[in-house]
């Protein structure tokens, strides 16, 4: 048919191109952003009542700010510019402080380089622990302590110091819940509702009462985060589950824990406890976790992150 | 649920499946309208963030979203600062590339391999941009005529007129030595080998072409 022929006539005056693909790492941190504005679309659409079906893309002023500022590597956390004024058509909604943190944060653990473990090698991770206050003391807990732990990433054993001896312990420990293993925490789901569904059915049996669940799940978001190193995508995944939990504030835009410039979100469990993410001011790339006294102000555990790799064997720290 | 139907649902997880998917096809196609990887990149960020706009329009029937995609990265191109703009300068947000290029997509760039891309944008520099995209889309990129037709929104007979056209031209390029004559860049023995994952020789319209 002479149409083929045409097109092949054309194709044999061209070379035959060499497709290129993006880097590994470029192309999810591309799909990541992607799937960020994504995210935020449908969280804006969810705040307003749908007006403009077809044309709900937009994120406001407010966000555009704080991710702009953040790309260009400025400090603050800043809400909307002055003098901005409201969309033609009355779209969008403002992010909260909150969420727009916890977007931030997202992102940056998104971007992150990234290699998985092999089933022999190992996750590692050492943070400093510190204990403060009247009742670590009354444990017998150290003030300050280096901690450092290992896990396999086929989940088969874990490992950690005592006083200076490696001890490794073997099984998954399936008994756990929620499970802890690499393998497990790696395969959660990239969704953050799907994945906040998960952890509520770890931590909930029926009639629990929604604060016992949310104030669970939170904690267990908190942990996951504190204790392991995970693709980025289920890491952005987290923070954006974190998000979605009702309860969660911004208690302080900038602090200084540990020499480091902190962004602190927290949720107040029991009334009395107040559980928090350390996120780096600038980056919003996770910091730590520490629990403060509600009444007191005072904090209890500080845990920050130093170091987090993947290591060919337990007891190797790079 | 096909992934069709997760599109058009506007399903988060079917649009992450969709890029997956696409990325390179939309990756190289805006190379080829554009003349430049960078920009290229934009355009498949852009591309997607159209996507996820103009998921309703997805009809749940019908096969690879190829096309459709296509369609939209070849719009994007046109004016990539336009479709910035409609995304709330969504490029000032998107996380910048590293200033050190990857090592190793420059190593596998052999000196046959800049001389084709030199080749292909020369030839494609001296058509008119709607028949550079009509060429693009029917020639590496490997859409029939319907195909390409849908990705443009224009009529099949368009789709053919521009071919015919881009034709002539490059015809008269020959003529004037600009370009390599037919049959100049048919396959040889001695090239075509698949450099482990990062190239992979696009068996191009030769093939398809009968």
């Amino acid at each position: 048919m002479t149409h083929w022929t045409e097109r092949h006539d054309v194709a044999r005056l061209l070379p035959e191109l060499v497709e290129r693909d993006l880097s590994s790492d470029r192309q999810r941190q591309l799909q990541e952003f992607v799937m960020s504005e994504i995210h935020q679309d449908l969280r804006a659409a969810e705040r307003a009542p749908r007006r403009a079906p077809k044309r709900r893309l937009i994120l406001a002023a407010a966000a555009v700010a704080a991710v702009t500022a953040v790309a260009m590597g400025a400090g603050t956390l800043g809400l909307a510019r002055d003098g901005d004024a409201p969309r033609a058509g009355g779209q969008g909604e403002e992010l909260t402080p909150v969420a727009q943190t916890f977007e931030l944060a997202a992102a940056y653990a998104a971007a992150r380089p990234f290699t998985a473990p092999r089933p022999d090698q190992w996750i590692y991770v050492e943070s400093r622990i510190r204990n403060a206050g009247a009742v670590a003391q009354s444990k017998g807990l150290e003030p300050d302590v280096t901690s450092r732990t290992w896990k396999r990433g086929d989940g088969k054993q874990s490992a950690d110091l005592h006083d200076g001896r490696l001890v490794i312990v073997d099984g998954t420990n399936q008994y756990v819940v929620p499970p802890m293993d690499y393998p497990t925490l790696a395969a959660l789901p990239t969704d953050p509702r799907a994945l906040l569904s998960r952890i509520q059915e770890w931590v909930a049996g029926p009639g629990t009462d929604q604060e016992r669940v949310n104030s669970a799940s939170f904690g267990v978001i908190a942990s996951i985060l504190r204790d392991n190193l995970l693709p980025p995508t289920v890491t952005a995944s987290l923070m954006r589950a974190a998000a979605l939990i009702p309860g969660v504030t911004l208690s302080s835009a900038s602090e200084e824990v540990d020499g480091r410039q902190v962004t602190v979100v927290g949720r107040v469990e029991d009334g009395s406890r107040y559980e928090q993410l350390l996120l780096d001011r600038d980056t919003h790339a996770f910091v730590g976790h520490r629990t403060v006294a509600v009444q007191t102000g005072e904090a209890q555990v500080t845990i920050t992150r130093l170091a987090a790799r993947v290591v060919d064997a337990a007891g190797q720290t790079s | 649920m096909s992934l069709r139907a997760r599109v058009h649902a506007g399903d988060p997880d079917g649009f992450r499946e969709l890029f997956d998917e696409h990325v390179r096809s939309v990756y190289n196609h805006a190379f080829r309208l554009t003349g430049n990887w960078s920009t290229a990149e934009d355009v498949v960020s852009l591309t997607f963030l159209e996507a996820w706009r103009l998921r309703d329009r997805v009809d749940v029937d019908g096969g690879s979203l190829r096309p459709w995609l296509l369609g939209i990265a070849t719009n994007v191109a046109r004016n990539v600062r336009r479709a910035a703009r409609r995304h709330d300068d969504a490029l000032a947000r998107l996380p910048k590339a590293d200033v050190v290029p990857d090592l190793a997509e420059e190593v596998t760039d052999r000196a046959d391999d800049r001389e084709r891309v030199a080749a292909a944008l020369t030839a494609l520099a001296a058509l008119r941009k709607p028949d550079r995209e009509v060429l693009a889309l029917c020639v590496w990129s490997g859409l029939d005529y319907a195909e390409a037709a849908e990705a443009l929104g224009v009529p099949v007979g368009t789709v053919r007129s521009r071919l015919s056209r881009a034709r002539t031209k490059l015809a008269k390029l020959v003529a004037t030595g600009r370009i390599r004559p037919p049959g100049f860049w048919e396959p040889s023995l001695s090239h075509g080998q698949v450099k482990g994952d990062r190239g992979i020789a696009v068996r191009f319209a030769q093939e398809n072409a009968r």
